[in-house]
């Protein structure tokens, strides 16, 4: 240790004499920690055991429940009573006989705690119906709860934001996303359910659920009970949270309660060991690329750090190169050497460690509410954990270290009378097997990828198929990918990239050949690049690096895009204009009226609202039941169906997702349901009384088609494999023309029948939309125009317009993230070249160059250094998410032309402008050392 | 000359191949006995400055032999030599001598705190060695806070601190007014009084009558010797 003091020292005083390169080692080092740091701390927080006690209990020492029993027994208890297990419902009710229940709201709980025990109720009351007085429209689900913002048990619950809190029967507090969709005030009134009149007195919201529509009531309040329910309450028991005064006997309070009835449930049956299941075989897929993607990119970010710091670090010590031969005559051995460079690689990771940490957790404070925003939750407690953060930190001295050590091995090889002279012998070819070394790791990579992507694509085939397949049934497919794979082309991208940091000084040599030919400024940027590959080098390829992050993701946001692209179903043909009777995708529900009713009357006027166009109601077969009527052969298809058994001839499809029945009154209607004009056969088929099936999966024997109803009050609905006889009455076999399609649509029919069969069915129709093909001079000004006619009856319109096109803006996003990164390393390389290159500036001032040459000479090598790293980082991501394509779900490899043009040709050139604008072009003279 | 201190004995050292083959030395034979103050003169490029190099181990003869205390040091690792310097060899430059980021005592203890003594030993030892030439007031300045003469005796200092046999100046008072140069002199001679040896690279014969030899060099030869050998 003793030998390290005058490293260290050396080191210390080092760092404080070169501000300027200090700071930008300290700051590469410290913005991943920094980065680090905050995730784990939102993620602890978050995720904190305490957090889930807290959001069930808040601050009580226990939750009381209720039950209809008027006893538990001890093993009934120790089941409501163990750790992270919360049945329920009460472990014997089934077993209870009826006349020994009793109502839960009968027990008087405060008698049954000891003295000095407090208890509320933990009153939820189901989900309600919200109506503005002065609104046709209105807010399908609100969960209704009784409690008390300025009540400390309920702390967990709600939280006054503004106003006052809610007291007498008519009197509500609203979360703000109800008042904001509403546009409601404080003081305005509103109708909960059938109540009319209920007056907002304040806005609050649930601390642990920021979205969700709410309404608070007073506990006791006459409102809750007695107010209409969207959904219904289940549930026979009664809970309330209990604060339990200093000293009390848990165990013998909690036998107390189970004597009658009741259930005491400790903070530790709510508790959440935040654990891993460790166990392979319940690990996801997701699980795994997620893992595999965080792997990447933090083995690949610590390698940005170690050479863009590493790249610093060289320039630092041939700048010192003189001192270190002085460490050297005073009796310094190489190891010595090593260590005065090491120590400084210490001392700033420890600097830039140290002050990521506390960037970390600053900001970690400062961005509160924007952290509580992205969470929806509020959060009270930071929960650091020190091990953790100082693992980050230790993670920053190491990278710290590690980029200092290529330059402390080169000062340790230098001659003492090279370094006496400040002379570092330049950089060469002088190490003929570094070339073979990084190719060879560069083709192991890509050995490993490629392995990884066999496994792949014999599951992309099957999915390619697949997705051809179901285009017509409308069913959705989950891109098939095996963990194995992904982790053999993670880890061959890692092995490439180490490849790249050994192969590319000696690529920036073969490539600065070509600088003979070049006129002067080209030719002094290239040589100098080349000559100085200790900076260039790790530079260009953290550049690289960092382009081929950008570019795979551009691929996996393209091939997603192209993915929602091939497993989109459509509502209806392309340009069709759907006007409905309801707007669910706002939440809100038309009042007053069927939504018939508000087609009915919308339909006419937005007609009208839209030049040249024809319309055909989609009118669906509903029994006096109140039953829809689907076909029953087939069966349902869903996310998770094996690829196989969607790919067999019998495969099981949602026949609600692949379109339903509607009925069609002759053959025009039909064709207009259709969309296009049919066959002769067909035609003359559904004319003869034949259904149109449009899906091949429906038809049943051929030539037949079997419907029969499913509703609330139909039988059950047929789940799984059927057989031909559901026994569910009335089913009906048709006669069936199957018509071939290529795509499925959500809202065109599958089946389309005629008035005579839904006669035979004893059925009616019902018409909740009306299908619009606009006129050829339709403009967005009349569909905006019908949107509003819409809107005002309480309906809706929605134009198919295909897939939702992906925002330019993301692949300009992407793209700017690596020019971001990439003036980054160019700046680093141009700094540091400016540093070591002014007495090469001061002579060719002397010999009457130009101030702006220099300004040209500092442009020419950013334009140099980032295009070499950007074309080693497009060519790098490329191949790796062609590798990878699988995962990205799109039928083909999808290729981002836009972003990789961008980063092609933008990047570098953004580089060359941004270091040409930030060099003065006047700079002092420097006396040349002798070399 | 079995109880020399250093032995050089045809000492040749080239630099570059083929048209650019430089012979900085040629043949070169060089005795030094404890308490010996030698000094080397020469135009400049006569090899006065490699001859020092290659008789500290900071650089390596392309042929013949150097002893240092009876030790060959031709083929010696970097480490072995680097263990010679700590404890052997003590270096006078004309410029750049002080390690800018150490104080002037942590400079002179710089050598021995890399052989492994203590710091406070070190530190103690390099008060002492400042307190022979009068710097015990700079102790703590930097050298970037010091006069140019301050600095230079602080090398020397350095050079003598500890149990050093051979001192090797290469111009050490080029840069110096006339009685710092003097002061330095008088340090290096000092020094030979003491029992070790020092060879001295000047230009100036009014530094070189303070040796007790004088060898002249040019293109790398030994032209004449004037004193006692």
């Amino acid at each position: 240790m003793s030998r390290w003091r005058p490293a260290l020292r050396i080191a210390r005083r080092t760092v404080v004499r070169a501000p300027w390169r200090s700071l930008l080692i300290c700051a590469i080092v410290a913005v991943p920690v920094a980065g680090v740091t905050m995730a784990d701390i939102v993620a602890r927080s978050l995720d904190d055991p305490d957090r889930h006690v807290s959001r069930e209990l808040g601050s009580a020492d226990a939750m009381a429940i209720v039950t209809s029993e008027r006893r538990l027994e001890s093993n009934e208890l120790a089941a409501w009573s163990l750790p992270g297990v919360t049945p329920a419902a009460p472990v014997s009710a089934a077993a209870a006989a009826p006349d020994d229940e009793r109502d839960p709201r009968d027990v008087d709980i405060d008698a049954l705690l000891p003295s000095g025990a407090r208890a509320v109720g933990l009153d939820g009351f189901g989900a309600v119906t919200m109506t503005p007085v002065a609104a046709g429209t209105r807010l399908l689900h609100a969960e209704l709860d009784a409690a008390n913002p300025h009540e400390p048990l309920d702390r967990h619950r709600v939280r006054l934001r503004a106003g006052v809190a809610a007291e007498g029967d008519r009197e509500v507090l609203l979360s703000p996303g109800i008042m904001d969709r509403l546009a409601l005030d404080i003081g305005d009134s509103v109708r909960i359910g059938d109540v009319e009149g209920v007056r907002i007195t304040g806005v609050a919201r649930a601390p642990f659920c920021h979205g969700c529509d709410q309404v608070f009531v007073a506990r006791g309040s006459a409102l809750a009970p007695t107010v209409e329910r969207s959904t219904p309450l289940v549930g026979a028991e009664r809970r309330l949270l209990v604060d339990l005064p200093p000293g009390t006997d848990f165990p013998v309070v909690q036998a107390q309660l189970a004597a009658a009835g009741v259930a005491l449930m400790p903070r530790s049956a709510f508790g959440f060991d935040g654990g891993v299941d460790l166990d392979p075989r319940n690990v996801s897929l997701e699980a795994v690329q997620a893992a595999a993607a965080v792997a990447l990119i933090a083995g690949l970010g610590l390698l940005e750090i170690v050479l863009l710091a590493g790249a610093a670090f060289a320039v630092g010590v041939r700048r010192q190169a003189r001192d270190i031969g002085l460490v050297a005559v005073g009796g310094g051995s190489p190891r010595d050497v090593r260590r005065v460079v090491l120590a400084q690689g210490l001392v700033l990771g420890v600097v830039g460690a140290g002050l990521g940490v506390l960037l970390g957790v600053a900001s970690m404070y400062a961005g509160r509410a924007g952290w509580e925003r992205l969470a929806g939750e509020d959060i009270d407690r930071w929960v650091l954990r020190p091990w953790e953060i100082a693992g980050a930190a230790l993670i920053g001295i190491l990278a710290g270290l590690a980029a200092a050590l290529i330059p402390a091995i080169g000062a340790a090889r230098m001659q003492v009378v090279d370094a006496l002279a400040g002379r570092w012998g330049r950089s060469s070819n002088r190490r003929p097997r570094a070339p073979w070394i990084g190719g060879s790791l560069i083709l192991a990579g890509g050995a490993i990828a490629l392995l990884g992507e066999r496994s792949m694509s014999a599951g992309f085939r099957r999915y390619q198929r697949s997705l051809e397949m179901a285009a017509e049934m409308g069913t959705i497919l989950v891109q098939p990918a095996g963990t194995g794979a992904i982790l053999a082309i993670v880890g061959g991208a890692a092995v490439v990239a180490a490849g790249l940091v050994v192969l590319m000084p000696y690529v920036i040599g073969l490539v600065a050949r070509i600088g003979s030919r070049l006129s002067l400024v080209p030719r002094l940027a290239v040589r100098d690049a080349s000559r100085n590959r200790h900076r260039s080098g790790p530079a260009t390829t953290a550049i690289a690096i960092a382009v081929a992050g950008t570019v795979l993701l551009a691929f996996a946001v393209a091939g997603n895009e192209a993915a929602d692209e091939a497993t989109y179903v459509p509502e209806a043909r392309e340009g069709t204009i759907l006007l409905r009777g309801y707007d669910l995708d706002r939440g809100f529900e038309a009042l007053g009226s069927s939504r018939d009713e508000i087609v009915a009357a919308a339909r006419r006027p937005v007609e009208t609202a839209l030049p040249g166009a024809t319309s055909v109601e989609l009118r669906v077969p509903v029994l006096p039941c109140g039953a829809a009527l689907l076909t029953t052969q087939g069966c349902v298809a869903h996310e998770s169906l094996p690829l196989s058994t969607v790919t067999a001839e019998s495969c099981r499809i949602d026949c609600v997702y692949a379109g339903g029945i509607a009925v069609a009154n002759g053959v025009a209607e039909l064709e207009q349901l259709a969309g296009a004009r049919l066959g002769a056969e067909a035609r003359d088929a559904f004319e003869a009384g034949s259904a149109i099936v449009f899906s091949r999966a429906l038809v049943e024997d051929g030539d037949h088609v079997r419907i029969g109803p499913l509703g609330p009050n139909a039988a059950p609905a047929p789940r799984g494999p059927t057989s031909p006889d559901l026994g569910i009455e009335p089913t009906l076999l048709l006669d069936a023309f199957y018509v071939s399609r290529e795509q499925a649509y959500a809202t065109l029919p599958a089946v389309v029948i005629s008035p005579s069969h839904l006669a035979a069915l004893d059925a009616d129709t019902h018409v909740d939309t009306v299908l619009i093909t606009p006129g050829s001079g339709t403009t967005q000004g009349d569909i905006d125009s019908a949107a509003r006619i819409a809107a005002d009856a309480g309906g809706s319109i929605q134009v198919e317009d295909g897939p939702e096109a992906l925002d330019r803006r993301v692949y300009l996003l992407i793209s700017g993230i690596a020019g971001l990164v990439t003036l980054v390393g160019v700046a680093i390389t141009i700094a540091l070249s400016a540093a070591e290159g002014r007495a090469d500036l001061a002579t060719m001032a002397a010999v009457g160059a130009p101030p702006r040459r220099r300004r040209a000479i500092v442009a020419a090598q950013a334009l140099f250094v980032a295009s070499l790293g950007v074309v080693a980082g497009v060519l790098f991501g490329s191949c790796f998410a062609y590798a990878a394509r699988s995962t990205f779900g799109a039928p083909e490899f999808t290729i981002p032309w836009s972003s990789l043009g961008a980063t092609l040709v933008l990047v570098p050139l953004l580089a060359m402008v941004v270091a040409a604008l930030c060099t003065p072009s006047r700079f002092p003279l420097q006396r040349r050392i002798e070399e | 000359m079995t109880d020399s201190i250093l032995d050089l004995r045809a000492v040749t050292r080239e630099h570059g191949t083929g048209d650019a083959l430089v012979q900085a030395l040629r043949g070169v034979d060089l005795q030094l006995a404890p308490g010996e103050l030698v000094a080397v003169m020469g135009p400049s490029g006569s090899g006065k400055s490699t001859l020092l190099n290659i008789a500290g181990g900071l650089d390596a003869p392309t042929s013949g032999s150097v002893r240092l205390a009876g030790t060959e040091i031709v083929g010696m690792s970097a480490t072995a030599l680097a263990a010679l310097r700590r404890t052997s060899v003590g270096y006078v430059f004309q410029d750049y001598n002080l390690v800018p980021t150490l104080s002037a005592v942590e400079n002179v203890a710089l050598p021995l705190e890399l052989d492994g003594v203590g710091w406070r030993d070190a530190r103690r030892q390099g008060l002492e060695a400042l307190d022979r030439i009068g710097l015990l007031e700079v102790a703590d300045r930097f050298p970037d806070e010091m006069s140019g003469g301050q600095r230079q005796r602080v090398a020397i200092a350095r050079a003598l601190v500890g149990p050093r046999q051979l001192v090797l100046a290469d111009e050490p008072t080029g840069a110096l007014d006339t009685t710092t140069g003097e002061f330095v002199l008088t340090q290096l001679r000092d020094a030979c009084d003491a029992g070790a040896a020092a060879l001295l690279v000047t230009h100036e014969a009014r530094y070189a009558a303070w040796a007790d030899r004088i060898v002249y060099l040019q293109d790398g030869l030994e032209l004449a010797t004037q004193g006692a050998v």
